[in-house]
């Protein structure tokens, strides 16, 4: 049985691992993008990118346009692994599955 | 850790939620540079058309290979920036590049059938009637892939048939500022989501 991840199930990690998810391989998302995307603050979502590239759900890449900083975010193959993982855990939680077991490497 | 029915539920509401605008959005940024250009070529091609009206089979032809270019150019940048190196990939974009290639000659086959079939009166009537064509493609890509682009298609649709039908003279520009406007505009705003 799938175990829930306390990494990913918190809200705002939750948002932004959904929404790599919805990416193709290897695609990323620029910071602000994501932010607008959320509608988050930077300290916010600075935070949480950093607690879920420490777990190394996803990779974080900072690089300059011009003389311009940007940062882009792209999920892990990991990542892909332990989102999915925690979202078949939810869905058998609402089928009367799910238990309490957890898990922080998905 | 446990989880209720409840949150898990809320939670996979959420994750719906981030998952559908992250894949608009991705759809925006595919779709914007694409829009911008075939703006242009629009507006610069029925500008011309109204200059020259006896011209139409030369400009719309040489207006659309270019546009089919720059459109290839822009889906390799767009992609390269999206994906990284691993997009670049010679072998993938060559592949892509040709599937652009045979969809215009599809097109341009369709709209030779069609013409042959059903002979238009007049070279107006024949632009206006391709240029419905690509804005109700672009309500049917909307409705799939993004309300906003559906919008954009809505009344670029509306101008130009209030132009087809209520306009005696200068029907080329109004067709190009109509639709082309309405895409260069949209692909603006469909840029800053």
């Amino acid at each position: 049985m799938n175990a829930a991840n306390e990494i990913i199930h918190q809200t705002m990690r939750l948002k932004i691992m959904s929404a790599l998810n919805a990416l193709r391989t290897g695609a990323k998302l620029e910071f602000q993008e994501l932010k607008s995307l959320l509608g988050a603050t930077d300290g916010n979502l600075g935070t949480h990118l950093a607690t879920l590239e420490g777990a190394g759900y996803i990779a974080i890449e900072k690089d300059f346009v011009g003389k311009k900083p940007r940062t882009r975010v792209a999920i892990t193959r990991a990542g892909r692994r332990a989102f999915e993982q925690h979202v078949d855990y939810l869905r058998d939680v609402i089928a009367g599955a799910g238990g309490t077991s957890t898990s922080a490497d998905g | 850790m446990d989880i209720s029915r409840e949150e898990a539920s809320s939670s996979l509401r959420e994750i719906g939620q981030a998952h559908r605008r992250s894949t608009v959005m991705q759809n925006y940024r595919h779709f914007a540079p694409h829009m911008l250009v075939w703006g242009c070529v629009w507006l610069l091609a029925n500008g011309l058309c109204d200059f020259y009206p006896d011209q139409v089979g030369l400009i719309w032809p040489v207006a659309s290979i270019v546009g089919v270019i720059v459109s290839l150019a822009n889906r390799k940048r767009v992609r390269g920036r999206l994906v990284g190196t691993a997009a670049g990939m010679p072998g993938s974009m060559l592949a892509q590049g040709w599937r652009w290639v045979l969809a215009a000659a599809v097109l341009y086959a369709f709209f030779v059938a069609t013409f042959n079939v059903l002979p238009p009166g007049s070279t107006i009537q024949a632009t206006t009637f391709i240029s419905l064509f690509f804005m109700f493609a672009y309500m049917i890509y909307g409705a799939l892939a993004g309300l906003r682009v559906f919008f954009i298609g809505l009344i670029a649709t509306i101008a130009i048939l209030y132009g087809y039908f209520s306009m005696a003279t200068h029907q080329f520009m109004w067709l190009g500022v109509a639709a082309g406007g309405a895409l260069i505009v949209g692909a603006l705003w469909v840029r800053k989501t």
